[in-house]
């Protein structure tokens, strides 16, 4: 009973989900006032997100399967603790280097929304906006704001705060810091000439100097996320990470790819042996295509290049698609059956035909 | 030029195309015979499976990259059956995984199967290991997997690629006879090269229905086979029409191609005026 409460209730919201998304390929963009897709993006952010929690899932599997192998000290137990001890250094390494970039992100976002924020003041004021707090307050509190960052920036763009032993990122931290202390004074100076116009207390002033001091708060920004990215690259826990995803994971995964290469020389050895008339005629055609394609066969033959144009773009191109079609309406019924959740028995848990 | 929003001919194709599938299952349902020809990488599967029994040794079934959507539930009949002679016959199965999502699924289906067969018990979800969801990762681990427990028969059933090569060619260097189906046409050629049989493109979704011989499944593939039918009409018409174009320009707007393509504003359009 609950079995099938549960399985409906899984068949409604295959339905609707399917229903949803076929009617937004079929039904016109707009009917009337009425937009089908408005909350597309939401809806498809909802699916993915439903499809993230399976994550876990593999998490789970991961630990039971070579944790018990671990406990139970069963065949293979040293290549899982290898898995396992892998796997949560690779996690907490992958962690930490997202929460560095986070901040990173943080840091460089506080400038830049300074600078976004001096803009917004001129075009807002531009457009006589009166929704919007008077000039020169908005001035204000904007230079309050870079005031009360500036300490820090300097801090951090100060010679004796960030170093590196390597050679090349100390003479990158070099460039990038006298790119940052530029953009620094270029900041404290619009900051000053602002703070002046408004201790004038008129209306209005130039307000070339609000895009001034917001070019300058986003070179600013930019250097300060350099700098901040640099020294995280320094850091001991971006270098191990480096270490094992670029110089073991990474690498290990070309070493597989490269492979290919001698498994490529294996497969085509077994499959061009001339056994039958269809072999034959692979392995003509074969030679055919690879003589088209390298220089040599010109040699023989002028036309080669246009026989294995003709072989790859004809025939080739043909049966390619014959399998690729055959295959799209195959997926496109077997599609339906899952929407309409019209199951084949052999595997649903209905049967019980098969049960002793 | 593809089309990102359906047309009403569009609409008008896949409202018939339901139509056919439902009317095909319905006479599969009141016992007709619809006829499914003979696919000799289908009729492979059970001799994989009885060599492994002979031999004594496990078999490995591989989803490769498939993720949840048709391919894998096509798959998922074979699996079925493969995994029903395999509790039967009380082989060892192994199923490596790329794909959380379709571990789970996987995992339910072949639990399921064994229950079929009152063998519950002997199902051991250990046996349904998710490797990595890396490309080459899971390839490495597919390798060693297949190496270290020496597998008698191998399926490569699903979604491939750059990596097909190096699971088929695993299988081959110990001995293993392998079948493959996939609907990659790209890796054919070193499915082909490599392993025993090779199921290629929408013969991986009729195997199911070869196997089972259940009415849903061969009304869906006996809809198929008239839809691709239909469709290469429509082909060979469309190509006419096109070449008559040549010397009758003014037929271009009554061609297949600007017929499909015309959108339901125009047709509004066309309704006001």
């Amino acid at each position: 009973m609950e079995s099938g409460y549960r399985s409906r209730i899984i068949k409604l919201f295959t339905f609707l989900g399917g229903a949803y998304f076929f009617l937004y390929f079929f039904l016109p963009k707009k009917i009337y006032d009425f937009e089908f897709g408005r909350f597309h993006i939401e809806i498809s952010k909802g699916y993915q997100t439903i499809g993230v929690m399976a994550v876990g899932i593999g998490l789970m599997k991961l630990l039971s399967v070579h944790g018990s192998r671990i406990i139970f000290r069963r065949k293979g137990a040293f290549n899982s603790s290898a898995l396992l001890v892998g796997l949560v250094t690779m996690l907490l390494l992958a962690i930490g280097d997202w929460l560095g970039g986070l901040d990173i992100a943080k840091k460089s976002a506080t400038i830049s929304n300074l600078a976004d924020f001096a803009t917004v003041i001129r075009t807002d004021y531009e457009q006589k906006r009166s929704d919007r707090k008077p000039l020169l307050v908005r001035t204000d509190l904007l230079l309050q704001s870079v005031e009360q960052q500036l300490p820090e920036i300097s801090r951090e763009f100060n010679p004796t705060e960030l170093q590196s032993s390597d050679a090349a990122a100390q003479l990158k931290i070099t460039q990038i810091r006298a790119e940052g202390v530029k953009a620094l004074s270029s900041v404290q100076e619009s900051s000053v000439g602002l703070r002046a116009e408004i201790q004038k207390g008129e209306d209005r002033f130039n307000l070339e100097q609000l895009s001034g001091i917001s070019a300058a708060l986003s070179s600013l920004s930019q250097a300060r996320q350099r700098l901040l990215l640099t020294s995280f690259d320094q850091s001991k826990l971006k270098r191990f990470y480096n270490i094992l995803f670029q110089g073991v994971f990474n690498a290990l995964g070309a070493a597989m790819f490269s492979l290919l290469g001698f498994y490529l020389v294996s497969a085509a050895y077994r499959a061009f042996r001339v056994r039958s008339v269809e072999s034959g005629l692979m392995m003509a055609t074969a030679v055919v295509v690879m003589l088209g394609q390298i220089p040599f066969g010109l040699y023989i033959s002028e036309s080669m290049p246009a026989i294995r144009l003709w072989f790859m773009q004809i025939p080739n191109a043909a049966s390619l698609r014959a399998i690729t079609f055959g295959a799209a309406i195959a997926g496109l019924i077997m599609a339906v059956r899952m929407w309409l959740s019209i199951e084949s028995r052999s595997f649903s848990k209905d049967d019980k035909r098969g049960a002793k | 030029m593809g089309i990102e929003h359906a047309t009403p001919a569009i609409f008008l194709i896949v409202g018939l195309l339901l139509y056919v599938l439902f009317r095909s299952m319905r006479r599969a349902e009141r016992g007709e015979q619809l006829y499914v020809r003979r696919i000799a990488g289908v009729d492979a599967i059970d001799q994989a499976i009885g060599r492994s029994a002979e031999l004594g040794r496990p078999i490995s079934f591989s989803t490769g990259l498939t993720s949840l959507g048709p391919v894998l539930y096509a798959l998922l009949g074979v699996l079925h059956h493969v995994a029903q002679k395999a509790s039967i016959y009380r082989s060892k199965l192994f199923i490596p995984q790329c794909d959380i999502q379709t571990m789970v699924v996987t995992e339910d289906t072949v639990r399921e199967a064994y229950r079929s067969q009152g063998r519950a018990n002997e199902f051991d979800p250990n046996n349904i290991l998710f490797l990595s969801d890396e490309q080459f990762a899971f390839a490495s681990g597919y390798m060693g997997m297949i190496h270290r427990e020496k597998v008698a028969s191998a399926f490569l059933f699903g979604r491939f690629a750059a990596e097909s090569l190096m699971l088929a060619e695993a299988g081959q260097q110990i001995g293993a006879m392998q079948v493959a189906a996939t609907v990659n046409p790209e890796q054919v050629p070193f499915f082909i090269s490599t392993c025993d049989y090779t199921i290629i493109g929408e013969e991986l979704f009729a195997s199911s229905a070869y196997l089972t011989r259940e009415p849903v499944q061969l009304g869906s593939l006996y809809a198929q086979d008239r839809v691709k039918l239909g469709l290469l009409v429509l082909i060979v018409f469309g190509i006419l029409w096109s070449t008559l174009t040549v010397w009758y320009p003014e037929l271009e707007k009554y061609s297949v191609d600007h017929i499909i393509r015309t959108s339901w504003d125009s047709l509004f359009a066309m309704g006001a005026h």
